[in-house]
């Protein structure tokens, strides 16, 4: 089980397509605001050229962390190193990093231009040099046809593309952004997040993205680092985030987890058995520190559960196998792709189970009908914290 | 002129509620007719002036019946704080039963009023050398000296020109020469039964000095405005009908520039005297320039001018706070001036007899006798008597020192047991008037020249 | 029983609907025009009226008591051939162009500091009132207490004397043009730290951390976006000041002392001596000075195309 900690440096790796610059190291990272801790002893190393999410709540620490990494706000306690460099203190614009804020903070009375020549124009670079070069990005960017227009008499994507090209003129390595798609509609959202992932791997640099969007972070990170208090809470590849949340938090926050309160009552075979709110679980016995007696929780994700119409309806009583229950249908929430069952227990428990709209086992279902659910040993998560 | 022209916080402070305590005092009157005299003094005292205003007159108020029909007649009265003082206003309203709205405001703001807004006043009580403008607004209606007994009473002063044949008539718009209403509309000296302004109030003008700064000798002569002695230390009153006066009385008296009529100048004397005036200014002789009677008395108070160009009030208000001033009497005369009342040209019926009523009230006395507390003459002197205890008539009218000590309307102290008035007795003061406060035939151009003057 | 009607109901109601929608319509547009009616209203009783009357009594006859409602040029000649009056507007532009520079300067930085470094909107708006508590009192009474403050025997004057830094009192610290513009400067901040206020607290703080992201440094912060982005506040601010002080005269007459003047000041002379013609001549000349200055501010702050 993936559990990470912030005693175990965790290590964005496996998935990194290239190492190189834009290596990020952080060690014992805090920042405090009068009397709450936003940044709480983080560790954490990006190695370059990887797509990072930060992935977390509002108030979890994520746009505190990344302001401390592009320099807008001081590190108070431990150290970040770029590429094996301190950079606690080096200002801003001397970091090769470049922000990508929320809501981008254009500058209004500048010209699309303008506002990408802005940062060479401060590194005193000639005027026709920084022209060719904020031309280049404006190219790379399709914002030629707009370079003299304001950022008012542009479209939200566009905006949003004048700010990355504003980032990516001073060429950093890492690229920090702040809730990028937060201002733009669904549709948008979902094109330019394709693109922001094709960007960088174009660019071969770090960005260090944060969002409050689990899909968004789902769909577009080599690795998600998820917070929550300050601290982080699980580091892992969107695959494995979402399939073994290290906890209860993670479980939660990633959705459509049912999350059952128990105990173990037995472990033997290799198998952990967890009884509570009215069901029995197995798990698989791949975690140390499972002891029998221990209140935990376990987790089984709603798209692993299937179900089926309850034989002899009405019995409800009969004895039932290990992952295995029959609730009644209180709801089919039909939504295309997929059909959502939300579904009782008697004592009360909810259970949603999430089927495949191809797969017709639910079309036989009735609400209001008892209907039997049923789990794989493996998709049972325990979560110890 | 004198004492407090805005509606300055010392005529506020004892405002009067017009209606209300008019009401309560008439019902007061009616209920205790028989507690006589002195009970009214004091009820009037206590519960709308403060002080009493009836200080040495308790036992000779006013013995005016309130004529039945005038009752809850309202007069609207536009004028000045010299004048139009809440005391006044008190016995007024409970002599005669109408209900008295003062509008007090300073002089030149008074003019305006009379004359862009005639609806908003029945009776202009201010001075007469605003009588031209005023009478020449059209603004205004004769008033019948027949309907007014007192009126063979009114000093020769206004009547003739000078109290006795051998004072001076003095230069410029002497109330005579503006008082009667001549066949033809305008006016002049010769009597007729119509007046312009019915002559009350009047005194004479001078400057006052630092006594501890500026010399008994040079304070002899309006020509200590041009004494390089005193170069930046000197207050001028911002007003070109009687300002100018101080200025040009000083010019003369220190050869700097002659008029053929220094109450009524040439174009060429009136650029003569403001050339002079500009030079002056420019030199730095002039510190400041006032136009509240407030501000004359701050800017002596706060020692930014030692020589000032100011009323007898402001003479008195900074002596009790303890600034050593005198009120100067100069040798080549006082500018004098006189205040009386206009009528409205729309005054008729019920208004107008109530007005023709509490100008024969004024003419009475008792208002002449506040007045005279405040160190101002009254037309019809033996009137204003009556109502004066011997020893208050002897220091203001007889030049005398002062038998007790001499209170003012307020009641505050404003002559101590022995001291004398500044510059003696009224026959004296009044016979020694050099020039009027004037609106000259050249006033318009003299005030475009002042502004000129104010500018440079 | 509906159904056999409804043919003639549906006829009848065909063109009802139309007519219905013109109804609405013509509801909205009176709508309209009683929204844009206040406004007019308000603009011809208070500005329209009051310029065009001023205007035409500045062709009057003018006479001891008012006007003669006969035609003259005379008014504006008078003004033409008078020295006094030249130099009046003169020194009046001047006091207005000297006031609208400096409260800029010192505005700004008091803007600046409320807008950007006071951290709480809380504190913001303490220190906003604070500054605003001047204008709590009557402005006769600010006025009066320039006396005790910058008079010959006031703090300021006891404070050098007693430092030993002057001999004699500083006569120019009251009753002079250097008063005059020391209080009207004083008097006027605010005029000009409200709008710039305003212009920069509106400035989203992402485009600061952009710029400074970008490597900007304090100044190139200041040059590039802060003046840039208050540009209109500072526009606004200077339009205020600069028709105020083109029209003040109380402060003039007060602080002034007679020792110095305004176009305001000889208007209200010539008003108070009931002097119409000269003083509505007066009024249209100093109108035109100040509406030219007001539109070449405008130009030059292209305030219209809002950034």
């Amino acid at each position: 089980m993936a559990v990470m900690t912030q005693e175990q440096t965790p290590a964005v790796g496996s998935a990194a397509p290239d190492r190189g610059k834009g290596t990020v190291v952080l060690r014992g990272v805090t920042k405090r605001f009068e009397g709450t801790t936003a940044v709480d002893h983080v560790d954490l190393t990006v190695p370059g050229g990887s797509y990072v999410v930060l992935l977390g709540p509002s108030g979890c620490g994520k746009t505190t962390l990344l302001r401390m990494l592009g320099g807008h706000a001081t590190i108070d306690e431990g150290e970040f190193l770029l590429d094996g460099v301190r950079t606690n203190d080096i200002p801003p614009a001397r970091r090769d990093i470049s922000t990508v804020f929320q809501h981008y903070g254009l500058f209004p009375h500048k010209s699309v231009r303008d506002n990408v020549e802005f940062g060479l124009k401060m590194r005193g670079l000639p005027r026709d040099a920084r022209r060719r070069r904020a031309d280049d990005a404006l190219e790379f960017l399709d914002l030629t046809p707009m370079a003299d227009r304001r950022p008012s008499q542009l479209s939200g994507g566009q905006q949003q593309r004048v700010a990355l090209a504003r980032a990516l003129v001073t060429e950093p390595t890492v690229l920090l952004l702040d809730e990028p798609l937060g201002d733009l509609d669904r549709l948008l959202q979902l094109r330019m997040r394709v693109e922001l992932r094709a960007l960088q791997r174009r660019l071969r640099i770090t960005f260090i993205h944060v969002t409050h969007n689990q899909e968004e972070a789902l769909a577009i990170a080599d690795q998600i680092v998820v917070m929550q208090d300050g601290r982080i809470q699980q580091v892992g590849r969107p695959r494995d985030v979402y399939r073994r949340p290290a906890n209860l938090f993670t479980s939660g926050f990633m959705g459509d987890n049912n999350v059952v309160a128990g105990q173990v009552s037995a472990i033997d075979d290799g198998h952990v058995r967890v009884e509570g709110d009215g069901l029995t679980l197995l798990a698989r016995h791949d975690a140390t520190g499972v002891a029998v007696g221990q209140n935990l929780h376990a987790s089984v994700r709603a798209s692993c559960v299937s179900a089926e119409p309850a034989i002899g309806s009405g019995d409800t009583t009969s004895p039932e196998r290990p992952n295995q229950v029959t609730a009644t249908l209180i709801f089919l929430e039909y939504l295309g792709d997929i059909v959502k069952l939300h579904c009782r227990l008697p004592n009360g428990q909810a259970i949603v189970a999430k089927r495949a709209e191809t797969d017709r086992t639910w079309d036989s279902l009735v609400e209001g009908e008892p209907v039997r659910l049923e789990w794989k040993t493996e998709d049972v998560q325990l979560l110890l914290a | 002129m004198s004492t407090n022209t805005s509606s300055d916080k010392s005529s506020n402070e004892i405002h009067v509620e017009p209606e209300q305590t008019a009401v309560t005092r008439r019902d007061f009157i009616k209920g205790s007719a028989a507690l006589g005299a002195a009970a009214v003094g004091a009820h009037a005292g206590t519960t709308a002036l403060g002080a009493s205003p009836l200080v040495g007159a308790g036992a000779k108020r006013s013995a005016f019946p309130a004529p039945a029909f005038l009752q809850g007649t309202t007069l609207r009265v536009v004028g000045t704080g010299v004048t139009l003082l809440d005391p006044i206003k008190a016995q007024a309203e409970q002599d005669l039963g109408i209900t008295l709205q003062y509008d007090v405001k300073d002089g030149l703001t008074a003019q305006q009023i009379a004359v862009t807004q005639p609806q908003s006043w029945d009776v202009y009580d201010q001075w007469f050398n605003s009588v031209k403008i005023v009478w020449g607004a059209g603004v205004a209606q004769p008033v019948d000296v027949t309907r007014l007994p007192e009126w063979e009473n009114l000093s020769p002063l206004t009547k003739v020109g000078k109290i006795n044949d051998e004072a001076k008539v003095g230069a410029g718009d002497a109330p005579v020469r503006l008082l009667y209403v001549q066949p033809d509309g305008s006016l002049g000296s010769d009597p007729t039964e119509q007046v312009s302004m019915l002559p009350l109030t009047f005194n004479v003008d001078a400057f006052g000095y630092q006594s501890d700064v500026v010399g008994s000798d040079d304070a002899r002569s309006w020509a200590i405005f041009y004494d390089p002695d005193y170069r930046g230390r000197v207050g001028l009153y911002n007003d070109p009908a009687t300002g100018l006066m101080d200025l040009a009385l000083g010019a003369e008296a220190a050869g700097l520039a002659t008029f053929a009529d220094i109450g009524n100048m040439t174009r060429d004397e009136i650029d003569a005297i403001l050339n002079l005036l500009i030079e002056q200014k420019q030199a730095g002789q002039f510190r400041a320039f006032w136009n509240s009677f407030d501000e004359s008395v701050n800017l002596m108070a706060s020692g930014e001018v030692v020589v000032e160009s100011m009323w007898s009030p402001a003479v008195t208000a900074l002596r009790t706070r303890g600034v050593p001033v005198v009120y100067a009497s100069p040798q080549e005369g006082y500018r004098g001036w006189h205040g009386g009342i206009m009528i409205n040209e729309q005054a008729s019926g019920a208004t107008l007899d109530a007005v023709y009523e509490y100008i024969d009230w004024w003419m009475n006395g008792w208002a002449g006798a506040l007045v005279a507390r405040q160190g101002y003459y009254f037309s019809i002197p033996e009137n204003a008597r009556e109502h004066l205890s011997e020893a208050e008539w002897d220091y203001w009218y007889g030049g005398q020192p002062a038998a007790e000590d001499m209170l003012a309307p307020d009641g505050g102290v404003v002559a101590e047991q022995g001291e004398v008035r500044d510059g003696g007795s009224y026959e004296t003061r009044m016979s020694n008037i050099a020039v009027w406060n004037s609106v000259m035939d050249e006033h318009q151009y003299l005030v475009s020249k002042w502004n000129e003057f104010l500018s440079a | 029983m509906s159904s056999s009607s409804s043919p003639e109901a549906v006829a009848t109601a065909r063109p009802a609907r139309p007519a219905s929608e013109s109804r609405l319509r013509l509801a909205a547009g009176s709508a309209w025009a009683l929204l844009l009616a206040f406004p007019l209203a308000w603009l011809l009783a208070f500005l329209i009226i009051p310029v065009v009357v001023v205007l035409v009594v500045s062709f009057f006859e003018p006479t001891l008591s008012g006007f003669n409602r006969v035609f003259t040029l005379e008014n504006y000649l008078l003004l033409a051939e008078s020295d006094a009056f030249i130099r009046t507007l003169g020194n009046t532009i001047l006091n207005a162009l000297i006031t609208t520079v400096v409260t800029f300067l010192l505005g700004f930085w008091v803007a600046y500091y409320l807008a950007l470094v006071v951290p709480d909107l809380r504190r913001k708006f303490a220190l906003f009132i604070i500054a605003l508590a001047p204008f709590f009192t009557s402005f006769l009474i600010r006025a009066i207490a320039w006396i005790p403050m910058m008079g010959r025997e006031g703090l300021l004057n006891t404070a050098l004397l007693n430092l030993g830094i002057t001999s004699q009192p500083l006569d120019f610290l009251l009753f002079s043009d250097f008063a005059v513009r020391v209080a009207m400067i004083q008097l006027y901040l605010l005029f000009m730290v409200s709008p710039i206020f305003f212009s920069l607290s509106a400035i989203d703080p992402a485009i600061l951390e952009a710029a400074r992201d970008s490597g900007a440094g304090w100044w190139a912060i200041l040059r590039e976006i802060l003046l840039p982005l208050a540009r209109p506040g500072i526009v606004i601010g200077a339009v205020f000041v600069f028709v105020l002080s083109m029209g003040e005269f109380a402060t003039v007459r007060l602080i002034g002392g007679g020792k110095t003047s305004s176009v305001g000041l000889g208007i209200q002379n010539f008003v108070t001596y009931i002097q119409f013609p000269q003083a509505a001549a007066a009024a249209s000349v100093l109108v035109l000075v100040t509406v030219a200055g007001v539109v070449v501010l405008f130009r030059y702050g292209r305030v219209a195309e809002g950034l």
